[in-house]
């Protein structure tokens, strides 16, 4: 039970003496708080309107909505696509087909001596014609795919980068044409 | 000397504070000024309160910014209901009411220093040629009040910095606290008592226990 009784005149100024010494201190203390922080706590604290600078655009208002839209329609149809091929019917596996992709019907065999035609019409021309231009070209930085041009490199370089040529006698050499 | 004194002194107030401070409208009429727009009136109440409730502020948070911004937050709250504002003859019971509950909900729950006060101790100990041993018993003295003042709960706290720190009478407590004049009494009343108790186990403050606790001892 609280003690009501009443404390005695001396008793109760030795604790205010030591509160008003304890309190002295703390009585010194000052702020240089401005008003004006005040007010801008008004302005711009709680409850406080936005700033219209600040304020976003109202084209702007639904584009918070709509992109949380999209990203829920999103989910949703990833979600239903792995639950979808998790849950449905195996895929059959490839087959690969028992016909070559070349039919005997589409290639010719050809003798060397068309072979040899077909390379003189198809390539042996064109070194021969841009031959002439060899003396002004230049040895040029390019990819070593283009050395392989004759219209770009000498052909004397492309002879040394291309392959020997297929044997003149083998009878057996396939072409599509 | 290697001390700073700054704060040693109560600071200079601007100058322009200093006018507003000294406005000699009564509270009632800044009120109704500031309600017309008059934002010089707003600050006069703003100048002349301002200390109070930061010093009110301190002895519950115990920390210098967080007092400030119970200042800030209170006017900030004043500014917002000046519509709804009726003061009588001053404003302070209102300020001093929205300033106790704002420093309440900032105050750290466990674990408060009372660093604020230990610096403010500093300060007046700087200004004062006293022999260390002498500035060494008040510090001690000092702390074993505050400490003794901590351990009351809010109410009876209240009413003890309020009533000794802040000077108010027991009716503008009252005011404050929403509570008669009596049960403030009564509440003060048992602080001192209880204050007493904690300070009389101190063997250094020479404070006896209550007389009715020495008959209580004897029996």
């Amino acid at each position: 039970m609280r003690d009501q009784s009443v404390l005695p005149l001396g008793e109760r100024l030795e604790v205010e003496a030591a509160l008003e010494a304890a309190f002295a201190p703390l009585r010194e203390r000052r702020t240089d708080l401005s008003a004006l922080r005040v007010r801008a706590a008004v302005r711009w604290g709680r409850g406080a309107s936005e700033p219209a600078a600040l304020r976003a655009p109202a084209a702007l208002k639904w584009s918070g909505a709509i992109a949380r839209l999209c990203e829920l329609s999103v989910a949703v149809g990833m979600s239903v696509m792995v639950f979808a091929a998790a849950n449905g019917p195996a895929l059959e596996p490839r087959t690969v087909p028992e016909e070559p992709s070349v039919t005997p019907a589409q290639v010719r065999v050809v003798s060397a001596a068309e072979e040899r035609e077909i390379r003189a019409l198809r390539l042996e021309w064109v070194e021969s014609l841009t031959s002439r231009l060899d003396a002004f070209r230049l040895d040029r930085y390019v990819p070593f795919q283009d050395w392989l041009d004759p219209t770009v490199v000498r052909p004397v370089t492309v002879r040394r980068l291309v392959p020997p040529a297929p044997r003149t006698d083998a009878p057996t050499t396939r072409t599509p044409y | 000397m290697k001390r700073s004194l700054r704060g040693a002194t109560p600071r200079r107030a601007r100058p322009a504070a200093v006018s507003l401070e000294r406005d000699a409208r009564n509270d009632r009429e800044l009120v109704y000024a500031a309600r017309a727009g008059d934002e010089r009136a707003f600050d006069a109440l703003f100048y002349r309160y301002r200390d109070g409730i930061y010093r009110l502020s301190l002895a519950i948070t115990k920390d210098p910014p967080t007092a400030e911004e119970v200042v800030v937050d209170t006017f900030a709250r004043a500014y917002r209901a000046l519509a709804r504002l009726e003061p009588d003859d001053t404003l302070r019971p209102w300020l001093y009411r929205v300033a106790i509950n704002e420093s309440y909900d900032r105050r750290p729950r466990v674990g408060a220093t009372a660093s604020s006060l230990d610096d403010a101790a500093e300060e007046v100990a700087a200004t004062e040629e006293r022999s260390p041993s002498v500035m060494a018993e008040r510090e001690e003295v000092r702390r074993v009040v505050l400490t003794a003042l901590d351990s009351l709960d809010d109410k009876h706290r209240t009413v003890v910095v309020l009533h000794y720190l802040s000077e108010l009478a027991l009716a503008e407590i009252a005011l404050i606290v929403g509570s008669p004049v009596g049960t403030v009494k009564s509440r003060l009343h048992y602080a001192l008592r209880r204050l007493r108790t904690h300070l009389s186990a101190h063997p250094g403050l020479a404070i006896e226990p209550a007389a009715n606790e020495r008959a209580i001892g004897r029996r």
